[in-house]
C-alpha cells in the first residue's frame, strides 16, 4: 500500500529517469551496441516501473502519475523487444538470395502453381480468342508496338539492328525495371482483395503473353519471338509469376486458408515468407531488365537467334533449378 | 472515463499489465502523410536542382559535352531515385525510429505492433509496399475507409503486418488541472488525510468529481448544490476526512480540495 505517494514518486523517481532515458535512446535508434548489460538494465528498469503501475493503479486515484506511469511503461515494453538484425553487406545479400528466398518459395508451391496455372490459363484463353476473332489483339493489348503486323516489326528490328546506344538501353532497362518491380509489388498488394485483384493481374498478364504468341506463330515469326522473348521474359515470367503466389498467399491469409485462427495470426505465419519473395522477386527483376535492354532488343543480324534462344533457355534452366534446389535442407518455416 | 474500445489500443505484457494506446485519428495520420510526401517531393527536387546545377557548372566551364554523354544515365538515375524514395523512404524512417516518419513525429504517432511489440523489418517492409493498393483509386480513399471500418483503425497494409498507428500520449491530465483552485488548501500537509483521499478515491470517482466541478455552470443551482452536497458527504464518510478539517468548508471547497490533492503537479519531486 502506497502511504505516502509524493515520498514514493520522489524514491523511484530516479529509476523512471533512468528508464525514460534508455528508452528515448530506443526509440531514436542510438542505443549503445546491444549488449547482455544493457539489455539486463533495461529490463530491470522496465520491470520496475511495471511493478510501480500496478501499485499506482490499485493505491492510488493519482491520474497523473498513473498517466504518466503508463506511457512510459507503454513506450518501455516496445523498447525491450529486440531490435532484430539490421546488418547489410553483400554477403548478406547473397546468402539471402541464395537460401531464404528459394526456401520461402517451396514452403508455398501450392501458391506458386496456382500462380503459374491463372497465368497459362490466361495465355490459352489470350490464344484462343485470338485465333477466334482477330479483333481481341486491339481489345487486350496495352502496347502500341504490338498492335501492328508482326512480319513488319520484324523487318524493321532487323534493319534497325542494334542502333540503340549504351546509355540509351540504360535508360530503357531502369524503365524495365521499375516498372515490373511496380506491378509485382501490385501483384503481392492486390492479393489484400481477398485475392481477386492478384488473380486478375496474373490472368491478365497471361493473356497478353498468349495473343502476342499467337500473334506472332500465326505470321510465322516464332523464330523472332523465341529470340525476342526468352532471353528476358525466361526470368521476367517466372518473377511476375512469384509475385503473383505472394499475392495470392496474401488472398489466402485474408480468406482464412493457413494455419491460425485469426486474419492476424495467419498473416504472422506467411509474413517473413511474403518478404522473401517479393524481395527475390526485385533482384530477379533487376536483371531481367538488364537483360531485356541491352540484350533482348538487339536482333538479328547483331546476335543470332540461335544464340539469344539457347541463352534464355539455358537461363531458365538454370532458374528453375536454383529455385528448386538452392538452400535445401532449410525448408522450416520462417521466422 | 475509460475511454471505448474503438479508440484504444490495449496491450497485456507478460507482467499482467494492462497498456493503453490511444488510436491515431484519421486526421492527423492524413496530416503527418501530407508532410511526409512533402519531404519525399523536397528530397526529389533536391536532387533534380543538384542535377540542374551540375549541368549549369558544366556550361559554364565549358565541359557541357560530359553531360551529353551521361545525361541518358543521369536521368536513369534520377529514376531509380524516384523509384527508391517512393517505396523506401517511409520504410527506411520507421525502421530507423522504430516507427515515426518526421510526419508522424510532428503529429506525435507512432507506428505500433498491435501486441505492443518492436517493429520487426518485415512488418515495416509490408505495411509500405501495401501503400500501393491503400492509396487507390487516389488520396488514400481505400486504406482511409479501410482504417475507418476497422475496430483498430487499421489500414490493408496495417492488417497484413499486424500494426496500428498510436497516439504518444505525454501527459494525461488535461483541463481539469487548469481548473483547480490555486489558493490555500486546508487539506494539504495533512500526509494521512492525503494518503486515505488517494488510496480511497479511484479514478472512476476522480473523473466524477472534476466533471462536477467543470461543468458547475451547466447545473441549475438548487441540482448543483444537491449534487455537490451527496459528493462531499461520500467523500466524508469514504476518505474519513476528520471533522476539525472538513465542517468549516463548504461542500464545493471541499471537492475542489479533494481534486487538488488527487491531480496536483509535483514539482517537488
Amino acid at each position: 500500500m502506497i502511504l505516502d505517494i509524493e515520498r514514493f514518486a520522489a524514491q523511484e523517481r530516479p529509476h523512471w529517469d533512468a528508464l525514460e532515458r534508455l528508452v528515448r535512446l530506443g526509440e531514436e535508434g542510438t542505443e549503445p551496441e546491444p549488449g547482455v548489460e544493457h539489455a539486463m538494465r533495461l529490463h530491470r528498469l522496465y520491470e520496475r516501473a511495471a511493478a510501480d503501475l500496478a501499485r499506482v493503479r490499485s493505491y492510488s486515484a493519482d491520474a497523473e502519475l498513473q498517466g504518466y506511469l503508463e506511457d512510459l511503461v507503454a513506450r518501455a515494453h516496445a523498447v525491450c523487444q529486440p531490435r532484430g538484425e539490421a546488418r547489410f553487406s553483400i554477403v548478406l545479400l547473397v546468402r539471402w538470395f541464395t537460401t531464404g528466398f528459394p526456401r520461402a518459395l517451396r514452403r508455398n508451391l501450392a501458391a506458386f502453381y496456382a500462380a503459374l496455372a491463372l497465368t497459362c490459363v490466361g495465355s490459352l484463353v489470350g490464344g484462343g480468342l485470338l485465333l477466334v476473332e482477330e479483333e481481341t489483339k486491339a481489345t487486350v493489348l496495352p502496347f502500341s508496338h504490338l498492335l501492328g503486323d508482326p512480319s513488319e516489326r520484324v523487318k524493321e528490328e532487323e534493319e534497325k539492328g542494334g542502333e540503340l546506344s549504351a546509355s540509351d538501353m540504360t535508360v530503357f532497362s531502369t524503365m524495365l525495371m521499375t516498372n515490373n518491380i511496380r506491378v509485382s509489388v501490385l501483384a503481392l498488394a492486390s492479393g489484400v482483395t481477398f485475392g481477386v485483384g492478384t488473380v486478375l493481374l496474373l490472368f491478365y498478364n497471361g493473356l497478353i503473353l498468349g495473343v502476342v504468341g499467337i500473334d506472332y506463330l500465326m505470321a510465322g515469326e516464332g523464330v523472332f519471338l523465341f529470340a525476342w522473348l526468352l532471353p528476358h521474359g525466361s526470368v521476367e515470367i517466372p518473377a511476375i509469376v512469384i509475385a503473383g503466389q505472394a499475392g495470392l498467399m496474401t488472398g489466402g491469409a485474408m480468406l482464412g486458408i493457413g494455419k491460425g485462427s485469426s486474419v492476424a495470426a495467419r498473416f504472422r505465419d506467411i509474413r517473413g515468407d511474403l518478404v522473401h519473395l517479393i524481395g527475390g522477386v526485385a533482384v530477379l527483376l533487376v536483371w531481367a531488365g538488364i537483360v531485356e535492354a541491352f540484350l533482348s532488343q538487339t536482333h538479328e543480324p547483331a546476335i543470332p537467334y540461335w544464340l539469344k534462344i539457347l541463352f534464355g533457355s539455358l537461363q531458365l534452366a538454370a532458374l528453375a533449378l536454383f529455385l528448386a534446389r538452392a538452400g535445401r535442407g532449410g525448408e522450416g518455416r520462417a521466422a | 472515463m475509460s475511454p471505448s474500445h474503438r479508440s484504444v489500443l490495449e496491450v497485456r505484457t507478460a507482467q499482467g499489465i494492462r497498456l493503453h494506446y490511444p488510436l491515431a485519428g484519421p486526421i492527423s495520420r492524413a496530416i503527418a502523410v501530407v508532410v511526409d510526401m512533402v519531404i519525399m517531393v523536397a528530397i526529389g527536387l533536391s536532387l533534380l536542382l543538384a542535377v540542374f546545377l551540375l549541368a549549369l557548372f558544366a556550361g559554364l566551364t565549358g565541359t557541357g559535352f560530359i553531360l551529353a554523354y551521361t545525361g541518358n544515365l543521369i536521368g536513369a538515375g534520377l529514376s531509380i531515385a524516384a523509384f527508391v524514395i517512393f517505396f523506401g523512404y517511409q520504410m527506411w524512417r520507421e525502421w530507423r525510429t522504430n516507427g515515426q516518419t518526421p510526419g508522424k513525429r510532428m503529429m506525435g504517432l507512432r507506428v505500433m505492433d498491435v501486441q505492443g511489440r518492436r517493429l520487426a523489418p518485415q512488418q515495416v517492409v509490408l505495411r509500405n509496399l501495401l501503400r500501393i493498393v491503400d492509396m487507390m483509386p487516389g488520396f488514400y480513399a481505400l486504406g482511409g475507409i479501410v482504417a475507418l471500418l476497422s475496430p483498430r483503425s487499421q489500414r490493408l497494409g496495417d492488417i497484413v503486418a499486424d500494426t496500428t498507428v498510436v497516439n504518444i500520449r505525454q501527459a494525461r491530465v488535461q483541463a481539469v488541472r487548469e481548473r483547480m483552485v490555486r489558493e490555500e488548501n486546508s487539506l494539504r500537509g495533512h500526509t494521512r488525510v492525503e494518503a486515505m483521499i488517494r488510496q480511497s478515491v479511484i479514478p472512476a470517482q476522480a473523473a466524477l468529481l472534476a466533471q462536477a466541478i467543470n461543468r458547475r455552470r451547466d447545473i441549475e443551482e438548487a441540482a448543483r448544490l444537491g449534487l455537490y452536497n451527496e459528493l462531499a458527504t461520500d467523500l466524508r464518510e469514504r476518505a474519513a476526512i476528520p471533522a476539525a478539517l472538513a465542517d468549516d468548508l463548504s461542500d464545493e471547497q471541499l471537492i475542489r480540495n479533494v481534486l487538488d490533492i488527487l491531480h496536483r503537479t509535483r514539482r517537488d519531486t
